[in-house]
């Protein structure tokens, strides 16, 4: 509870320079990882 | 091919601030119909069958219990090829260059509800759970004399069986699927507050008119006793003052959420309902003078007792009868 972040970023910017918000974000992108939402593929695929 | 956002909130519990919480939400509105998607609907229940179920439960004598799904529509399978840019700050070092192609479905896109829906919807029919008739986001499985009910609002689950064996297995299912959250007798659904006790069910919204009369300003108002006037006439009111009608339409939509556990404002909120097209300062009264009503009768609400006997009774429109 204590590593809350008490700001609530406006931009990607102001969010990348928030160390709170950055874990906020990984915690966010690793739910893809652990559901198999994506994979990347080069762009020249499609 | 999609760009994306990042899109922050965090999660207040009573104005502290509990949890960052950060969603990746795809830019869904540069897909095309029929190249990134095709089929879009997705049923959600009405509040009516919410309601249904509660007075069912109470007679029957059994506790619903709720839990909801984690990230639900990172659930849902994608068909369609849907392509999303790597977000920006998070790129992959080795590929920088290189895009996402979607396997399931991503906040934001399009067909998302959907295939949530489908992908919920296909694990409990394969499971044994039959879908309701009319209602096809209520699911019922039977075995022998026992019974288990669930009911499903996108991401929301409220579930009662006559067995406790069967919530568990129900759970127990559930887990093995999904990754599930917030699981407890039901207490709070879409803003309606739930008291469960053995006599009855109590069903109320106190929190939420109170929310209302905030919004709209009107919290140290006068209290009336009725919601509207006996001598209420109401009209068109062509020469009557025009008032700000997106505050109008506002009040009216606020309004109806909150017949939910007040049918008793019903008439008056669908009489009001009729002038939005036009609203002037008599509807705007009238709309005001429900709110002073809800001032003085904020805690009320609904209370299902036990065991009462029920008699379903249905009424139609004489137009049904034509043939």
């Amino acid at each position: 509870m204590t590593f809350v972040s008490q700001i609530e970023p406006k931009s990607i910017e102001e969010a990348l320079k928030d160390d709170k918000w950055v874990a906020a974000m990984h915690e966010g992108l690793h739910q893809f990882t652990r559901n198999y939402v994506w994979f990347l593929v080069p762009k020249s695929d499609q | 091919m999609d760009a994306n956002g990042f899109s922050e909130n965090k999660l207040d519990e009573s104005g502290v601030i509990t949890r960052n919480k950060a969603r990746l939400v795809a830019k869904g509105y540069n897909q095309e119909e029929g190249i990134d998607y095709s089929e879009t609907f997705a049923p959600v229940a009405r509040l009516e069958a919410i309601r249904l179920l509660l007075a069912f439960t109470c007679m029957s004598g059994f506790k619903l219990f709720q839990m909801d799904v984690k990230s639900a529509f990172l659930n849902g399978i994608i068909n369609e090829e849907v392509y999303v840019e790597q977000p920006s700050g998070f790129e992959d070092h080795q590929h920088p260059n290189h895009l996402y192609k979607l396997k399931k479905a991503l906040y934001g896109i399009k067909q998302a509800p959907r295939q949530w829906y489908e992908r919920l919807s296909s694990f409990l029919l394969s499971n044994g759970y039959e879908r309701g008739m009319t209602d096809k986001t209520f699911f019922i499985k039977k075995s022998n004399s026992k019974i288990i009910l669930v009911q499903i609002y996108v991401d929301d689950i409220i579930f009662g069986a006559t067995n406790d064996s069967l919530c568990e297995e129900f759970v127990a299912a559930m887990q093995g699927e999904f990754e599930m959250s917030m699981m407890g007798e039901l207490s709070i659904f879409l803003g309606l507050q739930v008291k469960q006790s053995k006599d009855g069910i109590f069903l109320s919204q106190s929190k939420y008119c109170k929310e209302i009369l905030k919004k709209f300003e009107m919290e140290s108002c006068k209290e009336a006793s009725t919601p509207m006037p006996s001598s209420c006439y109401m009209d068109a009111d062509v020469a009557g003052k025009e008032v700000d009608q997106t505050k109008y339409r506002g009040f009216i939509g606020s309004l109806l959420y909150l017949t939910t556990s007040r049918p008793n404002i019903m008439f008056v909120v669908c009489l009001c309902v009729r002038f939005q097209t036009n609203p002037k300062e008599s509807h705007l009264k009238a709309a005001k003078r429900i709110l002073k009503y809800l001032k003085g009768t904020t805690n009320v609400g609904l209370w299902y007792p036990s065991h009462s006997p029920i008699h379903l009774i249905g009424y139609s429109d004489s137009d049904f009868c034509r043939v």
